[in-house]
């Protein structure tokens, strides 16, 4: 479904991403771990359009995405669940849920999708009218993924949907991720907390410096000798 | 007395709302300041001299083709002063900007001095001025007119913010473009017809302006530049209902200020208004974006 | 004898040098400003006054315009310290445009009406001398405490201040020298021009002012000399610009930021420059070792 070739990176002189190669079929959950400033943000925005790469290609559903406008790469079903969830805060959560169908044409399909939603998440449901600053960061979370299924994507990213969060709430996303696993949605999982990751995903990929060093099934990453000493030694408290 | 000062206040006020308006829609989704668009105002009252002066419009076809063409001029201005200024992925910076779109007015303003001279000229009369009194004040058919088509407008722009997709895409852009892009809003066309748009609103306002001062000049976008500015500053950068406000609000105090002050430091409110606000709340009135 | 022509070509060039290195000051330290018009303005009208009025000497006028100017720059300088960006721009216009409507409503200077009769104290050595002064000054403001202050006032703010740099003295310094020799201009213009009246002073000149240091390079202090010398020049070079020297320059301002926004002269280029001068003079035992340009 998403092939992702050779690409580079750079931010002025800086090389952020440096010969990446990945690919995801349908169905799948990859992730991709690596700490902070491995590059990880810098490919999922790359792959969204927000950021172009110097070199290497993108493609998507066998379209070639990599210099398409990032609001074209949505409307082909790629959505990316930014990191710190973004919420739009000058709309209140129905408002929110509403833009997260923007790009779609099909008005009762968006209308029946929002009941779906909001029966599905029911803590959104309660507080459909009110503004988001009163949600909770779990809560905030929880609007964010209901946002970008709205898109009815074919290919959810996302950007560290643990970062910030109560262990409490980390298990309630990791609840929902797990749910949307069982339907069949494809998910690129991008994550510092290597742990839940690698327990969630079917194949992972390790980021370091701007390369991936290791490509594997996640059950054997999560055996493997280096993950567990860089990555997983400090989730102890997770 | 006061009353009379108070409604001429408001109708003067409600045209600078209309110019206020576009400033504030720009800075919205851009977080620049478009120093062209008080250029913009002065093309639109040339524009719409220059249609009743010259095709016979009346005042519907004169206020249409006057925001038609600073639409057209908005969009150049966007296209040529704005946008080759914007690169991957790195924000706009606020400076570049403002340089631009100084060449812009510099441009926009001999252009029109090339053309249509550089003194001022009577803006024709489209109607029989009529008043309307009513005991202590009256009120003009100009006034009217002003007040009216302002307020439709002022309700359509509302409307449209709320409701449409442009609208709700614009209001996403101007809290966080990176997001709205990952919402699939194509950010640079809802930049483009937030120029338009902008810029329709300070054709209308200089039609009005026109109508109401009698008279026209190549240096009347400048002239009322600062006060949009200052204006926006004092209601909050981005806030459409501190556009609105702001603008009434100093359409009064100025009118005020010539009715029981010297008349020759009517200019000089605006200007006060903006270093008073930033000296007490700088957010603005009704706080910023 | 020059022919008088060429000559009032070469006197506006000068002033004008001077007026952009007025506005550079402030520049270079992060304050870009659109009101120089105005103690430009308050440097001109203070001179002919006291040159007119009180029969003062041309030289103390001069100074005394320049003073004038500086302390209405430290007034303006106070709410500018306040505010940052943006902002800046808006307040510094806001205060030249009220500088300039202040002017339009006293009588004593001419109102609406101006000030003429001045006399043609203004000569061409005059204008280059003081030129030179302000030139050389800027050279060893560069490497000096104060141009570090300014540079990095002007680079980052808040990192500044926690190095322990005075932003209130550096800032208000930086402003006050800029309307110093702003006013200095101001003073020369009028005592060349012989007329003066508030319209002369507006938003449009202040822009122009600022369009030296965008257009010349706002990195390096030679940068608003090139700036002032190409615009006051080329029109003059060129004939057909005389008439469209205002579009023209209007489009060469959008080009530029856009294609090359350090402007001409910009801050690597005059290093560039200056370290292969440098040491072409070494070698040529010129200067010492220490010396810097």
């Amino acid at each position: 479904m998403l092939e992702v070739n050779d690409v580079y990176v750079s931010y002025g002189h800086i090389d952020a991403v440096r010969g990446v190669s990945f690919h995801i079929m349908k169905g799948e959950i990859v992730t991709i771990i690596g700490a902070n400033g491995s590059g990880k943000t810098t490919i999922i925005n790359t792959i969204s359009g927000i950021l172009r790469c110097k070199k290497g290609t993108i493609q998507f559903l066998n379209k070639n995405i990599t210099q398409m406008a990032p609001h074209n790469i949505v409307q082909l079903g790629l959505v990316q669940i930014p990191e710190g969830r973004e919420i739009l805060t000058t709309l209140s959560v129905q408002e929110n849920l509403e833009m997260g169908a923007y790009c779609r044409k099909d008005k009762k399909r968006i209308q029946q999708d929002l009941e779906e939603i909001s029966l599905r998440f029911p803590v959104l449901r309660e507080r459909s009218k009110q503004p988001t600053g009163t949600l909770s960061g779990g809560e905030q979370q929880m609007l964010a993924i209901a946002r970008g299924l709205m898109a009815r994507p074919q290919l959810l990213m996302m950007d560290e949907p643990s970062l910030g969060l109560a262990p409490l709430a980390v298990e309630n996303v990791y609840q929902m991720i797990n749910q949307l696993k069982k339907e069949g949605i494809t998910i690129l999982l991008v994550e510092q907390n290597a742990k839940k990751a690698l327990l969630t995903a079917d194949r992972g990929c390790v980021l370091e410096s701007g390369k991936i060093v290791l490509s594997n099934d996640a059950a054997n990453l999560l055996l493997n000798d280096k993950v567990k000493e860089a990555y997983l030694g400090a989730e102890k408290q997770v | 007395m006061f009353v009379q000062q108070l409604i001429n206040g408001f109708a003067l006020g409600c045209t600078y709302s209309l110019l206020a308006l576009g400033y504030t829609l720009i800075f919205g989704v851009l977080k620049i300041l478009n120093i062209a668009h008080g250029d913009v105002f002065m093309v639109g009252a040339v524009i719409a001299a220059n249609l009743i002066l010259f095709a016979q419009a009346n005042f519907l076809i004169a206020l249409i083709g006057s925001m038609i063409g600073t639409m057209i001029v908005g969009i150049m201005i966007e296209r040529l002063t704005i946008r080759p200024l914007k690169s991957e992925g790195r924000p706009l910076l606020p400076l570049p900007p403002l340089i631009t779109t100084l060449g812009a007015v510099w441009v926009l303003q001999e252009l029109v001095i090339k053309i249509v001279g550089a003194q001022v000229q009577p803006f024709p009369s489209l109607y029989q001025e009529k008043n309307f009194n009513f005991g202590s004040f009256a009120v003009s058919s100009s006034q009217l007119i002003i007040i009216g088509v302002s307020f439709f407008l002022m309700f359509c722009l509302h409307v449209v913010v709320a409701k449409t997709k442009w609208g709700k895409g614009m209001r996403a852009v101007a809290e966080n473009a990176k997001t709205a892009c990952l919402l699939g809003i194509n950010v640079n066309g809802t930049i483009l017809i937030t120029f338009a748009v902008a810029s329709a609103l300070a054709g209308a306002a200089g039609l009005l302006v026109g109508l109401s001062y009698r008279a026209f000049s190549p240096f009347m976008g400048v002239e009322i530049g600062l006060k949009g500015f200052a204006i926006i500053v004092f209601g909050g950068m981005g806030n459409i209902w501190g556009a609105m406000v702001g603008g009434l609000i100093l359409g009064m105090v100025e009118i005020l200020s010539v009715g029981y002050l010297a008349s020759s430091f009517r200019d000089a409110f605006a200007f006060g208004l903006m270093i008073l606000i930033l000296l007490l709340k700088p957010t603005g009135l009704f706080g910023s974006h | 004898m020059i022919n008088p022509y060429l000559e009032s070509i070469l006197i506006f060039a000068g002033i004008n040098i001077i007026l952009a290195l007025g506005n550079y000051f402030p520049f270079s330290a992060g304050l870009p400003s659109l009101g120089q018009a105005g103690f430009m303005a308050v440097g001109a009208y203070m001179s002919a006054v006291l040159t007119l009025k009180f029969s003062f000497p041309f030289f103390l006028s001069l100074l005394a315009g320049g003073g004038m100017a500086l302390l209405v720059g430290i007034l303006v300088g106070l709410p500018v310290l306040r505010v940052r960006g943006i902002y800046i721009v808006l307040v510094t216009w806001g205060f030249g445009e009220a500088i300039r409507v202040i002017l339009l409503n006293i009588e004593y200077v001419g109102g609406s009406g101006g000030m003429g009769g001045i006399y043609p104290s203004t000569t061409l050595p005059l204008v280059y001398l003081i030129a030179l002064i302000v030139a050389i000054f800027s050279m060893r403001l560069k490497n000096s405490r104060l141009g570090r202050a300014f540079q990095a006032v002007e680079a980052d703010q808040d990192a500044a201040e926690s190095m322990g740099i005075d932003l209130t003295k550096t800032k208000l310094t930086a402003f006050s020298l800029g309307a110093f020799v702003c006013g200095i201009g101001g003073a020369l213009y009028a005592h060349y021009a012989l007329y003066v009246e508030p319209s002369n002073f507006n938003f449009f000149l202040s822009s122009e002012i600022l369009f030296f240091s965008i257009i010349g390079g706002g990195g390096v202090f030679v940068g608003p000399i090139v700036g002032a010398i190409i615009f006051t020049a080329l029109p003059e070079v060129f004939r057909f610009l005389k008439d469209w020297r205002v579009i023209f320059f209007g489009i060469v301002l959008i080009v530029m930021m856009v294609l090359r926004p350090q402007g001409i002269i910009s801050r690597d280029f005059y290093n560039r420059c200056s370290n292969s001068l440098r040491s072409f003079l070494l070698r040529k035992g010129f200067i010492e070792q220490a010396d810097d340009l």
